[in-house]
């Protein structure tokens, strides 16, 4: 038996390590799997649409008139998106099961609110 | 005691690699205001297998006694390693100082394995507000949920 236990724990490790591996090249669409992504931003009378299948990473921008917005696909297929107006902005990413946003309300671009 | 600690660590091992399934919902978001100008985002993703599902959205709007100005963005992600993952993004101009978003993505491995996220985004020169609802779920399991929703009010009453 306590011979056993180091095999089936070094056994273990291995396939959860294998698991991983597996998890992470699935986030790739050259892996047999699917992934797509778009984002779309408009901004007075101008709108662009992109819509990604494979994971390049797109960013789309309109600004003007005191307004400014814009949404990145990155490759791992997280997304951000930001907004800013006059002296004020806001952030937020998501991806993989997490989220944060940040919110800046200074002209100096201070960050004031933070959250996960 | 050797194998009081091996059968520990083995334990642990166990629960470590059953973890790597988990499903899990995550969703944040902001806003803020100075005066007739203000800015909002949401977003959340969910996770479940190898599938996962983002979506988000930011928008904002400045009015000055010269000229109103609104702008958004709204996006979606998807993948999984089987079945099938798609995404929906849509952001219209309402024609009277307004913008109207929706971000769909949602990605299913079968066997009852899925992630979907939704985001909505509504920006008006009085009024911002933008909410987001993530799921996931895993057979055997109950189905993970987070919503947020943001709201800022530019009206100035």
């Amino acid at each position: 038996m306590k011979q056993i236990i180091p095999f089936a724990l070094l056994a273990l490790l291995s396939a959860c390590d294998a698991h991983a591996q597996s998890t992470s090249s699935s986030s790739s669409s050259s892996s047999g799997g699917s992934g797509t992504s778009s984002a779309v931003t408009t901004r007075d009378g101008e709108t662009t649409i992109v819509t990604s299948d494979g994971r390049r990473c797109r960013v789309v921008h309109g600004s003007g008139g005191g307004t400014s917005s814009s949404v990145t696909t990155h490759a791992d297929g997280s997304l951000s998106s930001s907004t800013t107006a006059g002296g004020s902005g806001v952030r937020v990413e998501s991806g993989n099961g997490a989220s944060k946003a940040d919110c800046f309300v200074h002209d100096d671009g201070t960050i004031t609110e933070r959250k996960k | 005691m050797r194998l009081r600690t091996s059968l520990a660590v083995l334990t642990v091992a166990l629960l470590a690699c059953g973890g790597a399934d988990a499903q899990s919902a995550s969703t944040t978001g902001t806003g803020g205001s100075t005066g007739r100008t203000g800015t909002i985002g949401s977003g959340g993703s969910a996770a479940s297998g190898t599938s996962s599902a983002t979506t988000l959205g930011t928008g904002g709007s400045s009015t000055t006694p010269d000229a109103s100005s609104q702008s958004g963005a709204i996006g979606g992600s998807a993948a999984t390693a089987d079945g099938k993952a798609s995404t929906k993004s849509h952001l219209n101009e309402t024609g009277s100082n307004g913008l109207n978003g929706q971000a769909k993505a949602q990605a299913n491995e079968g066997g009852g394995t899925w992630s979907k996220s939704m985001t909505h985004e509504k920006i008006r020169d009085d009024q911002l507000t933008a909410r987001t609802k993530s799921m996931a779920h895993a057979p055997g399991e109950k189905p993970v949920k987070s919503t947020d929703r943001q709201q800022v009010d530019l009206s100035g009453k």
